[in-house]
């Protein structure tokens, strides 16, 4: 039963924000790719792999992870080298709350079909679930309504099951929308609080890139300029990217203050680019990686 | 723990193993082993207040014994009225003493005096309505000698704690157990089944009507200002049938869980959503409190009064009239504080009184008036009208059970009946969940309706069905259970 219940909700396309596939082609070992994108929401719509691909005459996978800081895509780079062939380039984007430690897990529904037995899941996600529902069948569906109707759905409307996300990546055709903005300003200034584990995680998973001969590309994509001054600290949280850049000798693009970030029209919210900013910042990008000459 | 988690299920198979397998050599070995087991499943929760219980359930015995060995009228009535006083002092003590400390400062803080009073929150022990209710029915009825004082200590504690019944009823009076406790239960395959037929139909009710609609409800009651009338109208509509759900579940629950070790308990809840008029409504909703208020608060209040009064009429009311009002709005003022240390309880029982009343009112006339347009009064429209209408008076008072101020009850009434009823309802969750609980909540109440002269609603389901039928019946609403179960809710009772 939970086989079946697993195996049937992970062939969804679109439930849990679409991360079945991505999860699928990790344990699979389909993401076999030379460039491979690491981040959030702010990856998993900013860069795309299709034009990266074309510019770089190489194969390019997007696991942006969506709502989710660095721990998390963490895991799913220790999955890629476990399951996957080792890529030759890695490109990190890095939001201004990576390290910022989370207290609940977003989009918990995601880990569901994956989860049974997998110790290494357990450890990256150490919220919202119990150890029994990695130890034993079944407990983690109890509730899960939401899934339980898209099991059904897949099989009654095997037809609506479209993919949202292509390699990975899922661009937004959005205009501008004030929410984010409104709720920004009603919370007022913002200090982030840095995790000091996620900082020494951050940290490992720089020096086994470097023993992995793995090369690595920090980037901070464009934010609207307007919603940066929201946060109090901003500075000295990009001040983290770039002590470690410069400690491990590796590239890091900041764009916060790049021309993008000051044009609305490029921004579905203040912290994301809709489809034409994504373009536009992946040429950004692929032009920046091409002067670091990296060895084929 | 609750009901509806692992720890309980486990507890109760357990104790049940237990109980028919080893400690069936006699009832007092069963007495025994679900005294103790009541025990852990109260202390699960605060060991601390197991000792509240406990010495208070001792002290109930041992004055009931005094009452029952006193020959002198006047020494029984001086003992009854310890126990009166000791049980009432330790239910106002925990439940009301915040109430009573916020009133004094605001009261004070009307005058212009601003008191800072400083002092721990109590914290209300679980059940403590409940077991000090059943603690004051067995001292009354032991006073009134309706019952003699029962020697046998586990029994009487076996009584006020029950593992099932102690935490939110039934209110199940000791003198009603007193007799199936004092006998060996004999293993009954017919009733444990039935036992267990009626906790899955609780626990269907309680996680999947009660716990979805909670999302909804609770929702649009926390944030009532932002909503339209006609979504305000939904908001009342799930919690009218939330607390229902909640309550009825849990004591199905409780009553089924009984029954796994051959008890009786009494019935709870006799499908009061279907009654036509109010005081049909209150024959059959939480009727283990009902009654207990009719016979120890109501029925003497009425006689006290009836004996004190000398004319026919009582400011120009009859005096029959009179008593039933003066008896109601005392009853019916206590039952609201019953429920709460808040004067939104206080509202909604008053409300419930004052309907009680004008339904009293209008019995005659309406007979009168009913005959003299040749209405049938047992027509199935007519029914049907009384019946909404009756839901829907009772859905306004739950107003005032579920806000947490009165001025929010207001609130919530004045919006939702200022307009917006043409507008769609603003609902933010998932519509296709909503449809699902919408059509599950309908289904529920469709198997009441078929099943309502039953004691639940799935109990005729052995004699009724085949026996195919009646599993794949079960095993369809364990899958629904299972999935559509919804997050984790406390049954709304325990807060009492």
């Amino acid at each position: 039963m939970d086989h079946f219940l697993s195996s049937s909700l992970s062939k969804s396309n679109s439930y849990a924000d679409g991360e079945y596939p991505i999860w699928n082609c990790l344990y699979n070992g389909q993401v076999n790719s030379d460039i491979v994108i690491y981040g959030s929401s702010r990856a998993l719509v900013h860069v795309d792999p299709f034009i990266l691909a074309d510019s770089l005459k190489s194969t390019v996978f997007n696991l942006g992870i969506n709502g989710h800081s660095f721990r998390s895509q963490y895991f799913r780079h220790v999955l890629l080298l476990k399951f996957n062939k080792k890529p030759r380039i890695i490109i990190q984007t890095l939001d201004i709350t990576s390290f910022e430690k989370s207290s609940d897990l977003y989009n918990p529904d995601q880990y569901l079909p994956y989860m049974l037995g997998n110790k290494e899941m357990e450890a990256s996600t150490f919220t919202s679930f119990s150890s029994s529902d990695f130890k034993f069948p079944l407990i983690r569906y109890y509730g899960k309504k939401e899934a339980f109707l898209e099991i059904c759905k897949l099989y009654l409307k095997p037809e609506s099951n479209i993919p949202v996300r292509n390699r990975g990546y899922q661009p937004k055709d959005l205009t501008w929308n004030d929410d984010l903005m409104e709720a920004q300003r009603k919370l007022g200034m913002l200090e982030i609080k840095s995790d000091t584990a996620l900082i020494k995680l951050f940290e490992v998973f720089l020096s086994e890139c470097d023993s992995s001969n793995i090369k690595l590309i920090l980037v901070f994509p464009p934010v609207y300029k307007e919603g940066q001054i929201f946060v109090s600290n901003w500075d000295e949280v990009i001040d983290i990217f770039r002590q470690y850049s410069n400690k491990y000798d590796i590239p890091l693009f900041d764009y916060s203050n790049d021309t993008l970030s000051f044009q609305k029209e490029y921004f579905y919210n203040s912290g994301h680019l809709n489809r034409n900013g994504a373009e536009l910042f992946t040429r950004k990008l692929i032009k920046d990686i091409k002067e670091l000459k990296f060895p084929e | 723990m609750l009901f509806n988690s692992i720890e309980f299920a486990i507890f109760a198979s357990s104790v049940f193993v237990i109980y028919w397998f080893l400690f069936n050599k006699n009832h007092k070995s069963q007495n025994a082993l679900l005294l103790i087991s009541s025990w852990v499943f109260y202390a699960w929760w605060d060991w601390r207040f197991l000792l509240l219980l406990v010495g208070v359930s001792v002290i109930n015995y041992l004055i009931a014994i005094r009452i029952s060995s006193t020959s002198s009228n006047y020494g029984r009535k001086n003992w009854f009225i310890l126990g009166l006083v000791i049980n009432l002092a330790n239910l106002i003590f925990f439940k009301y003493n915040n109430f009573f400390i916020d009133g004094f400062i605001d009261l004070a803080a009307s005058f212009g005096y601003n008191l800072h009073l400083s002092g721990t929150k109590v914290i209300l022990p679980l059940g403590i309505s409940f077991y000090t209710f059943i603690s004051l029915s067995y001292l009354i009825d032991v006073h009134k000698k309706t019952i003699n004082a029962n020697n046998d200590i586990v029994e009487v504690l076996l009584s006020i704690s029950f593992f099932p019944i102690i935490l939110a009823g039934p209110i199940q009076r000791p003198s009603s157990v007193f007799s199936q406790f004092s006998v060996k239960r004999i293993f009954s395959y017919d009733m444990i089944t039935c036992g267990m037929r009626q906790i899955l139909w609780g626990l269907f009710v309680k996680v999947v009507i009660a716990d979805n609609l909670a999302i909804y409800a609770d929702d649009i009651f926390d944030n009532y200002s932002h909503y339209n009338g006609i979504t305000l109208f939904f908001g009342l509509l799930f919690y009218s049938v939330q607390i229902y759900a909640d309550f009825s579940g849990y004591s199905n629950i409780a009553i089924g869980s009984g029954k796994l070790f051959g008890l009786n308990l009494i019935q709870n809840f006799n499908y009061p959503y279907f009654s036509r008029n109010i005081a049909e409504f209150w024959k059959r909703w939480h009727i283990s409190l009902t009654q207990w208020f009719r016979d120890y608060v109501f029925l003497p209040l009425s006689f006290s009064i009836s004996w004190k009064l000398k004319n026919e009429r009582v400011f120009y009311i009859k005096a029959d009239l009179f008593i039933y009002i003066a008896a109601s709005i005392v009853t019916w003022i206590l039952t609201g504080l019953w429920h709460g240390a808040n004067y939104t309880f206080l509202i909604w029982g008053l409300l419930h009184g004052f309907y009680l009343i004008i339904f009293r009112i209008q019995i005659k006339p309406r007979k009168r008036l009913f005959n003299k347009l040749g209405i049938n009064n047992n027509s199935g429209i007519l029914i049907f009208i009384e019946s909404i209408i009756t839901f829907f008076l009772i859905s306004l008072a739950w107003v005032f059970f579920r806000s947490p101020t009165v001025e929010d009850g207001v609130n919530y009434l004045i919006l939702m009946f200022s307009g917006a009823y043409f507008a769609l309802p603003e609902i933010a969750y998932s519509r296709l969940v909503l449809l699902i609980i919408t059509i599950l909540t309908l289904a529920f109440f469709s198997v009441e309706w078929f099943g309502r002269n039953m004691e639940f609603a799935i109990a005729g389901l052995k004699t009724k069905t085949h026996v195919v039928v009646r599993w794949m019946f079960y095993y369809c609403v364990l899958v629904i259970i299972f999935f559509f179960a919804g997050l984790s809710q406390k049954f709304i009772y325990f807060q009492f």
